[in-house]
């Protein structure tokens, strides 16, 4: 092919474009640290970088509802342990009456069973942050602080947190109450018939009065019962708060593997592109001084010395 | 024998001082347009002039320039004119598609740390997938703290932004159509202004050629570029008539003239080009001919006009309430799903007060889509719950499920990944275009084209030639001297 003038320039010119959208590239990459930007730069490491950063974003909330999670199951572990221990006293009360004990003695264990009951009504009507632990999504206080009567408005729905994808812990466990409907819960409970308020109430009452034959006979057993109740509860709570964990650390887990999965998506492999960044430099180099050598080359420089005779 | 005699041989020289003046000054020529675009490099074609045949020889009478020829090949113009229709569509539509990606503003950005390459990691998706990401993120944080004001507050504002984010995008991608419209409108100018230019080069060459008998080879060159020119902006058909002029008319319309011997640009039969822009519109771009009226729909389809109609209605599209194409109807669509769903929910919950849920977000499409100023200004009414109590959040987690649906978020991700394709495949288009371009364009230069070189080594030898011949003019002087002066 016959080669003109023009050939030489637009060569250079055009390599040298070449060499320098190339070179603003990899420094794009090498100064941002990733290697796609734009979607245009690789649509489909694009769109899968985004939603991997979608996913992440959602984790990171999750992590937040675990965090509350955690809280809230350590507060219903710690009450229902709490509670009970106050059973369990409540029923070692009762179990040590006999038929020597004196009316003081009795009346002296009566009050020891009314202070339980405070410590029963104290735990079941805590509400940290101003919401009541276990009056259900109504936020109602399940007891009356002075009669320990049920309140009529707690309401059956207990919350939950959901800690992962289609994973709701329950978060806040209901009471339950006595009433019309009845609602079932740690204090009451209408299938088993334990109603946790109304046995210690009653063995109180019958500790006041020296009823020793109901204390052995009827409170003694509604004491037990509870007490069994209310550590099916403390199972429950204890498993609530594993899962929460559980869930935390599967959460933390799939958090690594997706930055990993996003690093890998888009991060720079530095060396690598400096030596690309190099290569290029190189090329870019050698292209401008092959053109600058060529195109320096003229008929021009001789033409001086042709004789004009 | 005799020969052709001593005035004889004084005119063969100064017929040969003649040729070899024209072939230098042809040289300078061409030396002068070596950068000229179109030009094509002339030749003097010296031939032998008539031969005197007496008493049994042949005497030469010297020589002279039959012609200046212009060397050029139809084939190659016409595939460079082709190409170059080719090449004003791929610049364009790689320029413009990647300002469409700007305008919808969706990149990655990251933060670097440190030099080591794994300290960076990526911060931001864009501003509506992030705002979508932190919006559905701020209703699940809702559901595990329903009495929290802070927690309804963050709802309100990340809703606000998510729709504050789609709206400036729509806004941009309208006012880049807009901008990509008066583009066209000046376009549409320049062609005029070049057929009139080709039509008056027609008139000139049918002129200049009739009356000299020659070639006019520069306005020929003249004409070449403007046609190239011409066909960068819009594709055409150029076709050349028997008397020497061109017409041109739109490839896809061929009744569409745009020159027609010396008319163009809207004289006699030709026509005008112009373009109206209508955002509302189904097709929101149009191309009209001053006779024909509206063109058809992606007529032109080719050159830079070709391009700037294509983004204009098919990559940005029209509003979901009329033509519901390209990233504008598809962010239509995104933001009337999200609006609808998210209402839907929010309308089947109850706020703090036990009140039903209201409307959420107001509007009709991306371009007005807004938080109800009723949320913004009192956040206690987002119906977090069910109806069972303040510490209910079942509502506001259902609202955080709704990123799943695939109308929203996936339905975004895919335009965003769509667009970027677009833009990759118009810039891969772009580079394989340019190759071919260029590669046409050395071809024809190999015939064309000016070598500096060459016409200097061609002036060496032009040059001695006529040197010669100055010296033969000479040598006959003597020879006319010594006759005159030394025969008597």
């Amino acid at each position: 092919m016959r080669v003109t003038s023009n050939t030489y320039t637009d060569l250079v010119l055009s390599s040298s474009q070449n060499a320098q959208q190339r070179l603003a590239q990899l420094q794009q990459q090498i100064a941002t640290g990733t290697t796609i930007q734009a979607p245009s730069d690789d649509s489909i490491a694009y769109g899968q970088a985004v939603r991997t950063q979608a996913s992440i974003t959602k984790l990171n909330a999750y992590s937040q509802a675990v965090s509350q999670a955690t809280s809230m199951t350590s507060q219903n572990y710690q009450a229902m342990s709490s509670l009970h221990q106050v059973v369990a006293k409540a029923g070692e009360l009762v179990s040590g009456v006999n038929s020597t004990m004196s009316s003081a003695d009795l009346q002296a264990y009566g009050t020891q069973m009314s202070s339980l009951l405070s410590q029963m009504t104290s735990i079941v009507n805590q509400a940290p942050d101003g919401n009541y632990l276990f009056g259900g999504s109504s936020n109602q206080r399940p007891l009356d602080p002075s009669t320990q009567a049920y309140n009529a408005s707690t309401n059956s729905e207990g919350t939950t947190i959901n800690v992962q994808d289609g994973n709701a812990v329950p978060v806040g466990i209901v009471a339950g109450r006595s009433g019309t409907p009845p609602v079932d819960g740690f204090l009451y409970d209408s299938t088993s018939g334990v109603d946790v308020v109304s046995a210690i109430t009653q063995a109180r009452d019958d500790l006041n009065s020296g009823n020793i034959t109901a204390l052995q006979t009827t409170d003694l057993p509604a004491l037990n019962k509870a007490l069994d109740h209310i550590s099916l509860y403390v199972g429950s709570t204890a498993a609530n708060m594993a899962a929460v964990q559980t869930a935390d650390q599967s959460n933390q887990q799939q958090n690594v593997s997706q930055q990993t999965r996003l690093n890998g998506l888009t991060q720079t492999n530095l060396p690598n592109v400096t030596i690309q960044l190099q290569q290029v430099q190189m090329q870019y180099q050698a292209s401008l001084q092959a053109g600058t050598r060529i195109m320096g080359l003229s008929m021009l420089n001789y033409m001086s010395s042709v004789p004009n005779s | 024998m005799s020969g052709i005699g001593l005035n004889g041989a004084l005119f063969m020289g100064s017929q040969s001082l003649n040729a070899q003046r024209i072939a230098i000054e042809t040289i300078g020529n061409n030396i002068s347009n070596v950068n000229t675009p179109g030009y094509a490099r002339q030749r003097a074609n010296l031939v032998a002039d008539v031969v005197v045949n007496q008493n049994g020889g042949e005497s030469g009478t010297g020589a002279s320039v039959s012609n200046v020829e212009s060397l050029r090949s139809t084939l190659l113009d016409g595939l460079v004119q082709q190409s170059m229709g080719n090449q004003g569509f791929a610049d364009d539509q790689a320029s413009l598609s990647s300002t469409v990606q700007d305008a919808l503003g969706e990149q990655l950005s990251s933060t670097s740390t440190g030099s080591s390459s794994s300290t960076a990691s990526v911060q931001s998706s864009g501003a509506i997938q992030d705002a979508m990401s932190n919006f559905f993120s701020a209703f699940q944080n809702l559901a595990s703290s329903p009495t929290d004001p802070t927690a309804r507050q963050a709802v309100a504002q990340d809703g606000a932004a998510l729709a504050s984010g789609i709206q400036g995008a729509y806004q941009r991608l309208q006012q880049t159509q807009s901008g990509i419209a008066a583009d066209a409108s000046g376009i549409t100018t320049q062609i005029n202004q070049l057929s009139k230019s080709i039509a008056s080069l027609n008139q000139q060459i049918k002129v200049v050629e009739a009356s000299s008998g020659t070639t006019a080879n520069d306005l020929r060159d003249t004409r070449i570029a403007d046609t190239e020119k011409l066909s960068n902006l819009v594709n055409i058909t150029a076709t050349t008539q028997n008397d020497g002029t061109v017409s041109v008319a739109l490839a896809d319309s061929p009744s569409v003239l745009l020159v027609s011997g010396s008319n163009g640009g809207g004289a006699g039969a030709t026509q005008s080009l112009s373009v109206s822009y209508n955002a509302s519109a189904v097709v929101p771009l149009t191309v009209s001919g001053s006779t024909t009226g509206v063109l058809g729909t992606g007529v032109p389809s080719s050159g830079s006009l070709g391009s700037h109609l294509d983004v204009a209605n098919n990559l940005i599209g029209s509003p979901g309430s009329s033509g519901d194409t390209g990233i504008l109807g598809a962010l239509d669509d995104v933001a009337n799903q999200l609006r609808t769903q998210v209402n839907t929910q929010h309308g089947l919950g109850f706020d703090s007060n036990g009140n039903a849920g209201g409307v959420f977000f107001d509007g009709t499409g991306a371009a007005d889509l807004a938080v109800d100023p009723a949320i913004t200004k009192n956040p206690s009414l987002i119906a977090a719950g069910n109806g069972s109590g303040v510490l209910d959040g079942s509502n506001a987690l259902a609202l955080s499920q709704i990123q799943n649906q695939p109308a929203i978020i996936p339905a975004f991700q895919t335009l965003v990944s769509n667009l970027g394709t677009t833009v990759s495949t118009a810039q891969t288009s772009q580079t394989t275009q340019d190759q071919v371009t260029t590669q046409l364009q050395n071809q024809r230069d190999s015939v064309s084209g000016v070598s500096m070189d060459e016409e200097m080594t061609n002036l060496i030898s032009f040059q001695q030639a006529y040197d010669a011949s100055a010296r033969f003019i000479t040598t006959i002087s003597n020879l006319y001297d010594t006759l005159i002066n030394k025969t008597v």
